[in-house]
């Protein structure tokens, strides 16, 4: 048993770091989330330069084939400073569609470019019956002209108001729980018959509905045999899933830390409040939350990495956490904080907006529970 | 990084060993791993009689040295021990609190050596010659005059106890208590408590009731007029305190991993066997969603005394960990219960005597023994205290009111009006 980070990972935690005090205070985050787009480009191109959107592809299509919990060290950090960016839809979930159902061809076509941040693709999945189950998936994809014809809608896609690619999940046989039947498809962004809205609301980072309307893919836009995506979506969604929690438990732990140390210094009736024992115990609730988060998520990617067959079991948990836990943690602390919590330039709601988005994300937590009770007794 | 334990061909030889001795030597009444309902004589004479057993080969103090009768091993042969006790749901045994409370001993051996007790009671604590008994604590952050009832004066150099006392420990009768005294009542009680090991066998000393939730859980010991030599204190008058205090912490920060969580394999199973109106308890949409909190809970705990475990093995000094652990450990105890309850029902309360009681009636215990988890060592408040002093969430030194002055004295911080802010 060994849970210190290795020289490595050291490494790769302070350059994050650096770069997340450099480029991400908590105005610019502000700025960001702000803007129309919700990107910031020179940023994602100073990320890619450090050649973070390269991480967990292999070398032979572009990548630094890092592991996991490489990635993992950076998202806590990128988490901590609650940084925007399309990385986890691009440079995780895209990737390791096309990585896991991809043919040869196709993955020498497409990766390279998403490794270097060339290419930024948008993973297009829920639907107005938002669930993440293979059953959810209604898009329909039709044989049509030597190709499929797409059309259906697409809600809640991270991304896809900047991306240059969509890469989109859709239906081309009978509907089931299983998976079969679903297919992935990469669609120009721009491509005739596509529409994208940028959602509105408490949302953060952006998210798109995504119409498509009689949209034209060519067979050599299919990613894999039609109607065998599923194994390949449900790997990269696991493999997500385990590096986006090690994110929320980044936030987690910044939402603790602003709340103790709002504790100690906001002064009472002649005393810090955080003597008083009912704030005491919201911090203390925050740092449980914390490190809860933190554990389970790190030992989710370690399974990852170590291609453990309790892995999957493993990141559901350790997402229900983090679902569960991050928007609570940001919960106690408001109510440590009080009125200036809800200031906007404090830099609070940033991460209880965040915490309240990445909940459902990938699943929530009445999901994640019941995929491990599913896999517990198969 | 690894969550797992790797173990060396020589560690796993000591695992074979182990499983082995095990096999030959549990006796019959310990086997099914219950702690009996009552004071059972005969169930706590083969207790004894069986750590006496695991004593003498080292292992109920297996990190200790050996010419104190531990065993002289590393923490890995520990884990292997510990494995392979849980298999047999005796772990309990090696995480005993008089197993870690006994290390606390250590400081004083200077002390006892002029006395010729030392190497005599710690070999006997380590080798399982004795049942300790120690106090029950309500809160470890901090003490007021009520929370011991137990006074010493002095009478030459002797000390007379007088009071009572909540005492946890095995056995119907005690070899040594650890008791907390106000060895001087005009003082603050931090300041004011001796800690004492008395020896059970000490004249005006008994037990008022032995009826508890659990058996052996919460005692009630009487002294009237109880005369003890000076060489049963430890330490100074006034030191009682800090070294029980940092005992128990110590002792939560101690555990290693569980490799099985049984009652949660057992509740598991109860689901995986079980219906409700035609519907397997596992599909309940509600009730899966309650197993699988469980389920988490109990990983987190793990998590926690595995990060625990590394922080200390890795020379890492330990903060708020060990609270937080024993924290979540108190709260998942009464959680679990709870869950177990919607889950089985009525099941959940049948012992292990009813032929209908599921997994031999352990969940029944695990009722049982989950609430008297809350308030023992230091339960939830105290270890929350405990979290909040190490997160500097304490008045800091300088804003301590000095002896009559006004709260408004210079320097102070000014008051704000946050009446709003304050949660």
């Amino acid at each position: 048993m060994d849970l210190g980070l290795n020289e490595i990972q050291t490494m790769l935690q302070n350059l994050a770091r650096e770069f997340m005090v450099s480029e991400m205070p908590t105005s610019r985050v502000l700025e960001i989330d702000e803007s129309p787009s919700g990107f910031a480009v020179e940023v994602w191109e100073k990320m890619s330069e450090i050649g973070w959107p390269s991480m967990v592809i292999p070398e032979e299509y572009g990548g630094s084939g890092s592991s996991f919990t490489d990635l993992g060290v950076v998202y806590e950090v990128m988490g901590y400073y609650a940084c925007p960016s399309p990385h986890l839809s691009s440079a995780v979930l895209a990737s390791q569609a096309i990585l896991e159902a991809g043919d040869a061809s196709q993955k020498q076509n497409l990766l390279p470019g998403i490794a270097s941040g060339q290419q930024i693709f948008a993973f297009a999945y829920t639907e107005p019956e938002y669930a993440w189950g293979p059953g959810s998936v209604q898009l329909q994809a039709t044989r049509q002209n030597g190709g499929f014809t797409l059309n259906g809608t697409k809600l809640f896609v991270p991304d896809a108001n900047i991306a240059d690619q969509l890469l989109v999940v859709g239906r081309t046989g009978p509907g089931s729980n299983t998976g079969d039947g679903l297919s992935l498809f990469v669609v120009p962004r721009e491509a005739s018959g596509v529409s994208v809205r940028v959602q509105s609301g408490w949302l953060g980072p952006k998210v798109c509905e995504v119409n498509f309307n009689g949209v034209q893919v060519a067979d050599a836009e299919v990613i894999g045999a039609p109607g065998g995506a599923w194994p390949a979506v449900e790997k990269a969604f696991d493999r997500s899933t385990a590096v986006l929690s090690a994110y929320m438990a980044g936030g987690t732990q910044r939402v603790f830390e602003m709340a103790r140390d709002y504790s100690q210094t906001r002064i009472a009736f002649g005393v810090p409040i955080g003597t008083f024992q009912r704030v005491q115990d919201h911090v203390i609730e925050a740092l449980n939350q914390a490190d809860s988060a933190k554990w389970t998520a790190y030992e989710a990617l370690s399974q990852l990495d170590n291609g453990s067959p309790e892995a999957p079991v493993t990141i559901s948990m350790a997402k229900a956490v983090a679902s569960d836990g991050f928007p609570l943690a940001c919960d106690v602390s408001h109510h440590v904080h009080g009125g200036i919590g809800s200031d906007l330039e404090y830099g609070l709601t940033q991460y209880t907006k965040r915490a309240r988005n990445l909940q459902h994300y990938l699943g929530d937590a009445i999901f994640h529970k019941a995929r491990m009770a599913r896999l517990l007794v198969t | 990084m690894d969550f797992d334990y790797h173990y060396t061909e020589e560690q796993q030889r000591f695992r074979h060993d182990v499983r082995t001795w095990l096999e030959a030597n549990i006796p019959p009444e310990l086997r099914d791993g219950m702690l009996p309902q009552g004071q059972d004589s005969a169930y706590w004479e083969s207790c004894r009689a069986f750590r006496n057993l695991l004593g003498e080969k080292g292992w109920l103090s297996p990190t200790e040295p050996t010419e104190q009768g531990g065993g002289g091993l590393t923490d890995a042969h520990e884990m292997v021990l510990l494995e392979e006790l849980e298999n047999h749901r005796l772990r309990w045994l090696l995480e005993s609190p008089s197993q870690s409370l006994n290390q606390a001993l250590q400081p004083w051996a200077g002390q006892w050596d002029s006395q010729g007790q030392n190497d005599k009671l710690l070999t006997a604590l380590n080798t399982g010659l004795v049942f300790l008994w120690y106090p029950w604590l309500e809160q470890v952050k901090n003490l007021d005059h009520g929370s011991i009832e137990i006074q010493a004066l002095r009478d030459g150099d002797d000390y007379i106890l007088n009071g009572h006392g909540l005492f946890a420990g095995h056995g119907p009768w005690p070899d040594y208590l650890w008791v907390l005294a106000l060895a001087g009542p005009e003082l603050a009680p931090e300041e004011a408590t001796a800690a004492f090991l008395v020896p059970g066998n000490l004249e005006r000393i008994s037990v008022q009731s032995n009826r508890s939730l659990v058996a052996g859980e919460a005692t009630e010991v009487v002294f009237d007029q109880t005369r003890v030599p000076p060489h049963y204190l430890l330490g100074n008058e006034g030191d009682g305190w800090l070294l029980t205090r940092s005992s128990l912490l110590e002792e939560a920060a101690a555990r290693h991993p569980r490799l099985r969580e049984p009652d949660l394999e057992a509740l598991l199973q109860f689901a995986q066997d079980n219906s409700r109106e035609g519907v397997p308890l596992l599909d309940h949409p509600v009730l899966q969603q309650l197993l699988m909190e469980a389920y988490i809970q109990s990983r987190v705990n793990r998590l926690f005394r595995m990060r625990d475990a590394w922080m200390r093995s890795t020379g890492q000094r330990l903060e708020y960990q060990a609270a937080q652990t024993a924290m979540g450990e108190t709260r998942a105890a009464l959680r679990f219960s709870e869950i177990a309850r919607n889950v089985m029902g009525a099941y959940s309360l049948l012992d292990r005597e009813d032929p209908r009681a599921a997994s031999g009636g352990s969940l029944e215990l695990q009722q049982r023994m989950s609430l008297v988890l809350q308030s023992q060592d230091s339960g939830v408040e105290g270890y929350a205290a405990a979290m909040a002093q190490h997160l500097g969430l304490g008045l800091p030194d300088e804003m301590l009111p000095a002896p009559d002055s006004p709260v408004d004295a210079p320097g102070k911080p000014v008051q704000a009006d946050v009446s709003s802010d304050v949660a």
